[in-house]
């Protein structure tokens, strides 16, 4: 077996060049050095080019994510050869493929969205025409914003699922770029459908009057979601977004892994994310009301239900940076247990961390980032600056092998062997102990969650993070 | 059993508990959180979510909201006269007046020397009244149109309240089409917020133009109110309104709040509308129940659109309950609680309060200061604020 | 009875009545009157938003603030009956607290305690803590008679048997010592007197019966087990019972369970301070006006606000937020004004303009006493104002006035020399002229504005420097003067404040000659371009401190008003015609005015 049979990302071994923790540190201090530099020239809106207006920001690091995930998943770095990923300078390489993305991502969305989707199809997705109907320039470009931005969020979940869940199926087998073609137009043809489903309504209702004849107004998750914004998508789907990394860092694609035929195991990873990030987006939202007291709807911000909606989205982003930092940076610690152990002490350790994040995220980003301050402020968004971050953890893994801490080296035969069979696990074994542990852990399971819904209240009525 | 074996099963069980810990910990978030009985622990207000029907739109037409054209006259008058609880009618206003000076008025003299005129010759009434008064010129009245389209497209028009001055309000009237309204029976009713003289004392100007219109008062009128609308000519159908809440039609309803307000007033009523798609609509006379209790009661006890506050017109007085913390600016925060989409306010609600409105970012509608309104900042005479068109 | 005040006067003889609302209407509708408001110290109340019906407020009494929520009703034969929670919640640094229970400890060193206050009702079991007892209130079925109570526990007493500890293992409350002990039938007695006097106050008559129970009550006994056991400590609940109008029939056996009653003429049985307060008499204000006791609250004089500032300091503005403020409270308040310079600019921008007598002969500060004592008549006699603004020109020296301030004790009740400062300038300003610096020593309020226009050091800089100046006066930052006049001028004439006379300076008295300013009036008969009036202003030499007037220019259809002090200039609307020539008065020191002096006549 030879590793170009595997995807590039696959046929690498990332080794520390360093020993101890100093390629963490200093890849740290280098991202967030990067960070603040390109945050101030991209995005602060006292910056230079001040795209947090917040909404074209978000499309711009949404699209990026996305484009990143295209680029070194479903495209597995086609046009580039493998002989040149395995040769050139990682500095070399992070520099052109990170500008490719970019490049297509303008295209994407300043020549399919706007220029032919909004000349052609749908006017919400040209600000220009926007405007001309009398919408004022801020709205008309944050509403095309939005919308655009929207489907990135989609597809965010959708194509990293359909690679780590769905294993590439049925298109394994293809070379590139046909897969890659094939499962991008797929999970955009899918994303398009999601879309119309739950958001297109949310834009039309953003008009006045209600756009009655082109979309379902109000929406059908109204008496649901208590809302009529499409932030209640938002909300789950961000979960969702969140879940498949977690599935597939921290959890090692645990548990749904252990199930043998190959269309079950594809079916319960695909549908058991969606499942996870429901349950999640469900307690978040719930942990807010107990926190804040429950939502008002009329009202606008803190106690609003659309916004509550959009904070689950807001609070699972902080989630996802310590699980990648850990995966990337700490070599995915903790590794010595058995893998169960270990997703669970995982899992425990990075939500404490995103609480951790989230505390200080709030009390202190208005000092630096340019947002303002306040949760529910329309100028605090904490997504965009978590995935601003994660965009650079994602650049500098992916496209320049965790330079400079880091360097690639090629796995061995042996290594590549594991990579085969570990798409299968064989760890756990079901066995009567097993079940009893099961059962005991479930208890606990529930008793923890039991203890936190308790404790929610009291934090709320005692502490503030924000004076 | 050796010891592998044992090492094995025990490494099973933690095995076990570890994924029972996290599939627990997310089956109990996924099954529970988002239900009735988790939200049954939560601390609830109760909401009566009475269903009014709903209107298509309603515009209203500010008639008249400079009550008066010389605030320190007016306070001045009622401080010489002793104070805020001096009964109105003795203040010896027009058209109340007897010439005998400050606090010496009298109902029955003042309406003595003008009964015979009323509803028809109010010129020759207010002359005479002007003779006699304090501060003949300070007059001037409080007063709306207020048309509310139907579902079905229909039109209905309203009046609130009917102004003070005859002289001021006959012009008031002419100016904006209101005589003819009136004459030709289009108006379906008169609300009377209170009893306040900018309110109410030119009642006779209504009446002379149409005396049969069904007039709505609030039950905390006094008797010298009711003996009023006798002698005024009214001849129609009076409703002393006694509910919390009555419906008028789909969409519109007229509340009602037991306060005691200044110079021996009690109780305010106001309306409120849900319009269809966009939400609650209140209007005011002068609000004086304060705009905090107006919303909170609407919220607690109405059903409407999008459950959203849409808009608000009227004076906005300050809240009856004088804030106990003076550095809370009490209208301008509670205002902001609510949210509205559209706030048109004038008549009491001063400029100033009105300026912190736009400077705290409230979307207030400005007007064009026409007719001896004083602000832009706020609809002035002849002004018109529509909502949900 | 007289239920007219708080009841609506054609309501049906069968309806239900609101009786929480009933209270807080007695509440409201004797706090209209003025003197009533003073004697009893009344702060103002507030509804509780979107919350179970409820109420905060504050009275003289105590520095918390006190709640209501209303509970619920029922009707018997009796007649119809309301309990109504009471609740105190301390100020912050309130030295009872120390005896209240932890949660109440713990909530009340929130950041946003006050805020949550205003909602407690909605806050579940974070106000239980805060409880002092309960009110009940009943009306007989021919609303001719009302019951009023209040029982609270002489002591709230619970004891931590095991103690309370923090996880480190120190003892927050030591095993057997009282979590919390405080006296709330003493708290709740405070605003008890209130309610009851505003009850009398609306009725116009005063209780027929007043009485008072003790029966046993107890504490609590509490161990970490959750155990709770009840406690006796001599401890009693005290009920309070006041009834007016008929009481025969309403209060009867309320009445019988009493240890001790007394009617009106009876009342010096009654333990204090139930035999003489103020509900039996407040139906009568004119009476309890002649008792030398309740004197301050009917001190009918105006109060007198000296605003002095240097030029520019933001008078104007300060003064808008005055009027606008006692307006919105139907209040008057009469300035009396004078400005260097022969246009009154300021008669010009300020609202209402006939309620301002601008007195023409120059200062008011140099004028003679008999001459403001006489415009003050004037006032009074023309609107009766509540307060007067005494708005002295930004050049005089409120020493000078000081003198002469004794001799209006007769007609006015000194209130407050406000002085504003502009914190941009002042340092300047009070390093060279001294007529600034007296203008912050004579002070008892000092407003430092325009705070949004310096750094925090430089503020912390001018704070040590105005302190030095003048310790005693109260000092308060602002931005574009918006501050809330009344909590600079809560007057509450039984609350002891500073001594109003700061010690006079020796020196003698000053004129503005000595600083030799001068003042210079500009007209300009036609429109002015608006680019050369902005160089002209921008060219100006720092010896004018300060510019005003309305002009017009070229490109705009409205006049604008022209704001201009040490080198910032500001242009706005007037919004409201002005059918005179264009003007500016300057005021400073050898002026070259060869700029401004140069465009006048020029056609734009």
């Amino acid at each position: 077996m030879d590793n170009s049979s595997v995807s590039y990302l696959e046929s690498r071994k990332l080794v520390k060049r360093w020993s101890g923790p100093i390629p963490a540190l200093v890849n740290t201090i280098i991202i967030f050095a990067f960070f603040y530099a390109t945050w101030w020239i991209f995005q602060d809106p006292r910056g230079i080019m001040r795209m947090y207006t917040p909404y074209v920001g978000y499309m711009v690091c949404r699209w990026l994510l996305i484009l990143f995930i295209w680029v070194a998943y479903i495209f597995d770095f086609w046009p580039f050869k493998r002989s040149w990923l395995n040769k050139t300078h990682p500095l070399i390489k992070g520099g052109i493929l990170t500008l490719v993305s970019v490049a297509a991502m303008v295209i994407l969305i300043k020549g399919f969205f706007i220029e032919i989707l909004g000349n052609y199809g749908i006017a919400y997705f040209n600000p220009a025409r926007l405007e001309a109907m009398g919408i004022t320039d801020f709205y008309a470009i944050e509403y095309a914003a939005e919308a655009i931005m929207m489907f990135a969020a989609i597809a965010s979940w959708l194509s990293p699922s359909w690679v780590v869940a769905c294993e590439n199926a049925p298109w394994q087998k293809l070379g590139q770029p046909a897969r890659g073609i094939t499962i991008a137009v797929v999970t955009f043809f899918m994303s398009m459908i999601v879309y119309f489903l739950t958001m297109h309504s949310h834009m039309a209702i953003l008009f006045y009057p209600w756009q009655k004849f082109t979309a379902i107004c109000p929406p059908y998750w109204e008496e649901f979601a208590n809302t009529v914004s499409g932030n209640f998508h938002i909300a789950w789907i961000m979960c969702c977004t969140v879940v498949v990394w977690l599935f597939e860092t921290i959890w090692q694609r645990y548990p749904f892994n252990l199930i043998k035929n190959n269309a079950l195991r594809r079916l319960a990873s695909f549908f058991g994310i969606i499942g996870i990030a429901v349950a999640l987006c469900f307690f978040l939202y719930y942990a807010q009301d107990l926190v804040w007291g429950e939502t008002i709807r009329g009202t606008r911000r803190l106690m609003a239900p659309d916004w509550r909606w959009l904070h689950v989205g807001e609070m699972a982003i902080f989630w996802l940076v310590p699980s990648l930092y850990l995966t990337f940076y700490c070599n995915n610690w903790p590794t010595k247990f058995s893998r169960p152990v270990n997703v669970c002490i995982r899992t425990l350790l990075t939500a404490a961390m995103a609480a951790v994040v989230y505390i200080i995220y709030y009390k202190t980003s208005h000092l630096f980032l340019g947002t303002q301050k306040g949760f529910s402020h329309p100028q605090q968004f904490p997504m965009i600056p978590m995935i601003w971050l994660i965009n650079i953890f994602l650049i500098n893994v992916w496209f320049m092998d965790g330079w400079p801490g880091w360097k690639a080296v090629p796995k061995t035969e042996a290594e590549l062997e594991e990579v085969k069979e570990e798409i299968v696990a064989s760890d756990v074994t079901w066995t009567s102990k097993l079940a009893k542990g099961l059962a005991v852990g479930l208890c606990i399971g529930v008793l923890l969650y039991v203890a936190i819904i308790n404790i929610l209240p009291w934090i709320g009525a005692n502490f503030t993070i924000i004076n | 059993m050796s010891n592998d074996n044992k090492n094995i099963s025990r490494r099973d069980f933690v095995k076990g508990a570890a994924t029972g810990l996290v599939v627990g910990a997310f089956a109990s978030m996924g099954m529970y959180s988002y239900t009735s009985s988790a939200y049954s622990r939560l601390p609830k207000v109760e909401r009566k979510m009475e269903d009014f029907g709903a209107c298509r739109s309603i515009r209203v037409t500010n008639i008249s909201e400079t009550s008066w054209f010389n605030n320190a006259h007016l306070i001045g008058d009622i401080h010489a006269a002793g104070g805020l609880l001096v009964n109105q009618y003795t203040l010896n206003w027009a058209p109340f007046a007897n010439g005998k000076g400050s606090a010496k008025g009298s109902y029955e003299e003042g309406i003595g020397s003008i009964k015979e005129l009323l509803p028809h010759d109010l010129k020759k009434a207010w002359e005479l009244q002007k003779k006699l008064a304090l501060h003949p010129d300070n007059p001037g009245g409080y007063s709306c149109l207020i048309e509310v389209e139907a579902l079905d497209g229909t039109i209905h028009k309203y009046l609130l309240d009917t102004g003070w001055s005859y002289e001021w309000m006959e012009d008031s009237f002419k100016r904006e089409g209101i005589d003819k309204m009136l004459e030709e029976q289009q108006i379906e009713a008169l609300f009377i917020s209170h009893e306040h003289w900018d309110h109410f004392w030119g009642l006779p100007v209504t009446v002379k133009y149409d005396n049969r219109i069904p007039l709505y008062v609030h039950d905390g009128f006094y008797k010298e109110g009711l003996q009023y609308i006798k002698d005024s000519g009214y001849k129609g159908d009076l409703t002393i309104v006694d509910k919390p809440i009555t419906q008028i039609i789909p969409g519109m309803a007229l509340l009602k709040f037991d306060v005691p307000i200044i110079n021996r007033v009690f109780g305010e009523t106001s309306l409120a509308f849900n319009i269809q798609g966009k939400g609650l609509v209140l209007i005011s006379g002068c609000c004086h129940q304060g705009i905090l209790k107006f919303a909170d009661f609407a919220q607690a006890n109405l059903k409407y659109d999008n459950d959203r506050f849409y808009g608000i017109y009227g004076g906005l007085h300050i809240s009856p309950f004088e804030d106990w913390d003076p550095k809370y600016d009490d209208l301008v925060i509670s205002l902001g609680q609510w949210n509205f989409e559209r706030i048109g306010c004038n008549h009491c609600t001063g400029h100033l309060t009105a300026k912190k409105f736009i400077e705290a970012g409230y979307p207030v509608v400005r007007g064009s200061a026409r007719f001896r309104s004083a602000s832009k900042d706020y609809l002035g005479n002849g002004d018109k604020i529509s909502f949900g068109c | 009875m007289q239920l007219t005040a708080v009841l609506p006067t054609q309501r049906a003889a069968s309806r239900q009545v609101d009786l929480p609302e009933m209270l807080t209407n007695c509440l409201l509708a004797a706090n209209h009157y003025r003197e009533f408001k003073r004697l009893v110290g009344w702060k103002g109340m507030a509804v509780c938003p979107r919350a179970p019906r409820a109420w905060t407020l504050k009275i003289r009494a105590r520095d918390g603030v006190f709640g209501l929520a209303a509970e619920g009703g029922r009707s018997d034969a009796q007649g119809q009956h309301a309990s109504i929670g009471l609740y105190y919640f301390p100020a912050p640094e309130e030295p009872l607290l120390e005896t209240m229970s932890l949660a109440a400890g713990i909530a009340s060193a929130q950041p946003d305690y006050l805020e949550t206050v205003r909602r407690f009702s909605a806050m579940g079991e974070w106000a239980p803590p805060f409880r002092m007892g309960t009110l009940e209130v009943s009306l007989a079925p021919e609303e001719d008679g009302l019951l009023l109570q209040c029982h609270a526990l002489d002591r709230k007493l619970s004891i931590a048997r095991d103690g309370v500890a923090t996880p480190e293992g120190k003892w927050v409350i030591w095993p057997g010592e009282a979590e919390e002990n405080f006296p709330a039938h003493e708290i709740a007695q405070d605003f008890f007197l209130v309610l009851a006097a505003s009850v009398t106050r609306s009725l116009e008559e005063p209780p027929c019966r007043a009485g008072r129970s003790r029966t046993p009550g107890h504490g609590l006994f509490y161990d970490c087990e959750g155990n709770r056991s009840p406690l006796d400590d001599g401890i009693s609940l005290v009920s309070d019972l006041l009834c007016w109008g008929q009481c025969e029939t309403l209060a009867s056996l309320s009445l019988a369970q009493c240890d001790i009653t007394a009617g009106i003429e009876t009342r010096a049985g009654l333990p204090a301070p139930l035999d003489d307060a103020l509900f039996w008499k407040t139906h009568d204000l004119r009476g309890l006006s002649l008792d030398e006791t309740y004197a301050p609250a009917f001190d009918r004089r105006p109060g007198l606000i000296v605003l002095s500032g240097f030029l520019g300091a933001g008078k104007t503005t300060f003064l808008n937020q005055l009027l606008e403020y006692y307006t919105a409270r139907d209040e008057l308040v009469a300035i009396i004004q004078n400005e260097i310079g022969q246009t009154g600019v300021d008669g010009k921008l300020l609202e209402g303009d006939e309620s301002i007598v601008e007195l023409d002969e120059g200062c008011v500060c140099c004028t003679l006493v008999g001459n403001l004592s006489k415009g003050i008549e004037q006032l009074k006699a023309k609107f009766n104002p509540k307060v007067i603004v005494l708005e002295s020109t930004g050049l005089a020296n409120p020493f000078n006035i000081l003198n002469e301030l004794e001799a209006l004790r007769p007609l006015v009740r000194l209130d407050s020399i406000t002085t504003l400062v502009d914190a941009e300038n002042a340092p300047g300003l009070l390093a060279n002229h001294e007529i600034a610096r007296n203008q912050v020593a004579a002070a008892d309020t000092i407003l430092l504005n325009k705070c949004d226009l310096v750094d925090e050091a430089q503020r912390e800089r001018l704070r040590a420097t105005l302190r030095e100046l003048n310790s005693r006066a109260v000092l308060v930052e602002t931005e574009h003067g918006a501050i809330n006049p009344g909590y600079l001028y809560d007057a509450d004439p039984f609350e002891q404040r500073a001594g109003l006379l700061p010690c006079m300076p020796c020196g003698t008295r000053h004129t503005h000659a000595d600083e030799d300013f001068t003042t210079q009036r500009l007209a300009f008969p036609s429109a002015l371009d608006r680019e050369r009036l902005l160089e002209a202003l921008d060219r100006l030499p720092d010896t004018v401190f300060r510019l005003k007037g309305i002009v017009h220019l070229s490109d705009e259809p409205q006049p604008v008003v022209v704001q201009y002090v040490c080198g910032r200039h500001e242009l706005s609307p007037l919004g409201d015609a002005f059918d005179q020539d264009g003007f500016l008065v300057a005021i400073g020191r050898n002026m070259d005015l060869a700029a401004l002096d140069g465009m006048q006549g020029a056609d734009a």
